[in-house]
């Protein structure tokens, strides 16, 4: 089932993403992102060598959690789960800035600088399977 | 450049731990991916007692492969993000009326804080 208009509107922002894939040994690993919705995918940008992505790269799917909080409370969640692959870099997920955060402009511009230089990777998240599921839609919270 | 260690110390994650509590977790449902879901903790004598609310089959998960990924995170500036992974096995799994819990220990835990990037080199 593709996702509804609400949860793509809400991924279509960048939000702070929980990304999870499975190490060979079949444990989980985890990380903390910033996503945005591009080509029916969701992306990350990090640097190539990182865990993050030859781990998700290694295991082919991933899980992410994307979330909006206030305080501790996660009051809108969408997770979805998919094949995971390289993508061309030059989308949004490029400048690797979370979205509510104001990052440094020197932070931006090393990122950017890593890109041009093939250091950093965007990673994509095929989102065509559709929510595993989604909370926080019309006020209802989020089971935080 | 070398690479700065952003890693927490071990007092700096027990603090960090007890200022927040909400966490999400991944564990393993058989699939391709792992499952995730948000949730609750509290943390005493070592071991997070973690909670989580309309948890579908992850009871069943768990008991059939408890090796959990929890991460606590914030993130109300840059030089402010921080977070905690912590991997170990849930124990003591309970389900009552859709509501998770189950304990964790920690047996490995990965850690930054954007703090550390704000200081001076040395």
């Amino acid at each position: 089932m593709p996702l509804s208009e609400p949860d793509a509107a809400f991924l279509a922002d960048r939000n702070l993403t929980f990304l999870f894939a499975l190490r060979p040994d079949g444990s989980p690993a985890g990380w903390p992102m910033t996503s945005v919705l591009a080509d029916g995918a969701l992306t990350f940008s990090s640097y190539a060598k990182a865990a993050k992505v030859r781990t998700c790269l290694a295991a082919g799917h991933a899980t992410a959690l994307a979330v909006q909080r206030a305080g501790e409370e996660i009051v809108r969640a969408v997770c979805v789960s998919g094949p995971v692959r390289l993508a061309k870099p030059g989308g949004p997920a490029l400048s690797g800035t979370p979205g509510a955060i104001d990052v440094p402009a020197q932070v931006r511009d090393r990122a950017q600088s890593a890109t041009a230089e093939g250091k950093r990777v965007v990673l994509a998240l095929d989102v065509a399977a559709g929510a595993a599921w989604s909370a926080g839609q019309a006020g209802e919270a989020a089971s935080a | 450049m070398p690479k700065r260690d952003i890693r927490m110390s071990d007092a700096e994650i027990a603090d960090f731990l007890s200022r927040h509590t909400g966490c999400v977790f991944g564990y393993n449902d058989g699939g391709p991916a792992p499952a995730a879901l948000s949730g609750t903790y509290t943390l005493a004598d070592g071991v997070l007692r973690v909670s989580a609310e309309r948890p579908g089959t992850a009871a069943g998960a768990l008991r059939a492969d408890p090796r959990v990924y929890l991460i606590v995170e914030q993130s109300p500036s840059y030089y402010e993000i921080g977070y905690v992974g912590i991997e170990g096995s849930a124990e003591r799994i309970q389900e009552t009326d859709g509501h998770l819990m189950f304990n964790l220990t920690p047996r490995a835990v990965t850690s930054a804080s954007f703090a550390k990037l704000a200081e001076p080199a040395g």
